[in-house]
């Protein structure tokens, strides 16, 4: 047997390093695409792939008026009831002249779970300060940042409410964090 | 021969750069800036003009289709192409079209359209105030510490009467006092 020669690693390191480099790549091509969900049909699934990336289609029902990084998408089917939040996390903002076109967002899929702990924390916060709303939980539509303490206090209310009716005492609220937006319909500009 | 710069030479040389050469981005954030301080009381970045006219017969069907919320849009007006439509709340239809909205409400028999256009360079002003990316994340680093060696530049320009020793002092303390003074009380 030939002795080892420290000058065949000249070879054989680059060929290795080649090796790595096209397995890498293969590996990388045959990564699983994330699963692609209508408005609707995210709102059904009952098995949602929390903190797992999805792609989400709809059109924008809404847009945060102060800021833009919050956006409500509805299903393309306008029969259909419900809108999913999409948070702008590491995408550009929304445009309010988004709003009616048809978007495909990539990201993350979030959940809060509201239970009586989540709801006395809020209350408790809500009558210690100014602070009348989860400007980050549980945005809505319509914009309630301003909203004075009594209606937040209304609200977590009728939310606490709302949770007692479910089997398990909870609420869930969901939005997706996006990575990457872009419009499927044509005639505007990101 | 070589010039020697006295400590307030490069003061003014900085401060007079400084201010050539940021000039636009001073524009840009002081306009905007305007803008959207007041945004309580207008849309800083769009022209919005709303019109309410009467429910005319299509927007009454239930539910309404894609043909009846086209029929809506043609019979208010609007001749711009159909997108979307959708129920916000019962009794309440938005129908979205190239460049706004109109939302049929039933009971009250109504129909209100929205028309939304961006105000040309407002519109881009703000979305510069806001930080659209990366790009502009090192421009506006840039021009911030500019603008922290203006400021401290500023306060050495002149000597005497104006400088900061006196006239010029006591209105750099005013400037001081004045937002501590309404951060005390209002905040």
């Amino acid at each position: 047997m030939k002795p080892f020669n420290a000058r065949s690693l000249r070879f054989v390191l680059p060929a290795a390093l080649a090796l790595v480099l096209v397995l890498g790549a293969r590996a990388e091509s045959v990564l699983p695409s994330p699963p692609t969900f209508a408005v609707a049909a995210l709102l059904q699934e009952t098995n949602k792939p929390w903190n797992q990336p999805v792609v989400l289609e709809g059109f924008v029902a809404a847009v945060c008026p102060r800021s833009g990084k919050k956006a409500w998408l509805h299903d393309t089917n306008s029969e259909a009831a419900g809108t999913v939040r999409v948070e702008a996390g590491t995408s550009p903002v929304f445009e309010k002249d988004l709003i009616g076109k048809t978007v495909r967002v990539t990201g993350i899929l979030r959940e809060l779970r509201m239970d009586a702990a989540y709801f006395d924390s809020w209350e408790s916060r809500v009558k210690g300060s100014n602070t009348t709303i989860e400007k980050k939980d549980n945005c809505t539509e319509k914009c309630e940042e301003n909203q004075s303490v009594e209606a937040a206090l209304k609200r977590i209310t009728a939310l606490r409410a709302q949770a007692a009716k479910t089997a398990n005492g909870c609420l869930s609220a969901f939005w997706v964090d996006s990575e990457h937006w872009e419009i499927v319909t044509a005639g505007a500009r990101q | 021969m070589i010039r020697k710069w006295h400590w307030r030479g490069i003061f003014r040389v900085l401060h007079r750069d400084l201010g050539y050469l940021f000039f636009g981005a001073t524009v840009i954030y002081a306009v905007s800036g305007i803008a959207i301080n007041h945004r309580n009381h207008w849309n800083p970045s769009y022209s919005i003009r709303r019109e309410e006219l009467p429910l005319p017969p299509a927007g009454t069907n239930q539910p309404l289709t894609r043909a009846d919320a086209t029929n809506v849009l043609g019979q208010v007006g609007v001749r711009e192409a159909y997108q979307n439509h959708y129920s916000p709340e019962p009794g309440q239809v938005r129908i979205f079209f190239q460049g706004g909205n109109a939302t049929v409400n039933r009971s009250a028999g109504t129909v209100v359209v929205e028309s939304i256009q961006r105000r040309p360079l407002l519109h881009t002003f703000n979305k510069l105030h806001y930080n659209p990316g990366l790009w502009w994340t090192w421009f506006a680093d840039a021009y911030s510490v500019a603008l922290l060696l203006l400021a401290v530049t500023g306060l050495f320009l002149l000597r005497g009467h104006h400088g900061i020793t006196r006239r010029g002092g006591l209105l750099t303390a005013i400037g001081i006092l004045l937002p501590a003074v309404l951060v005390y009380f209002y905040l």
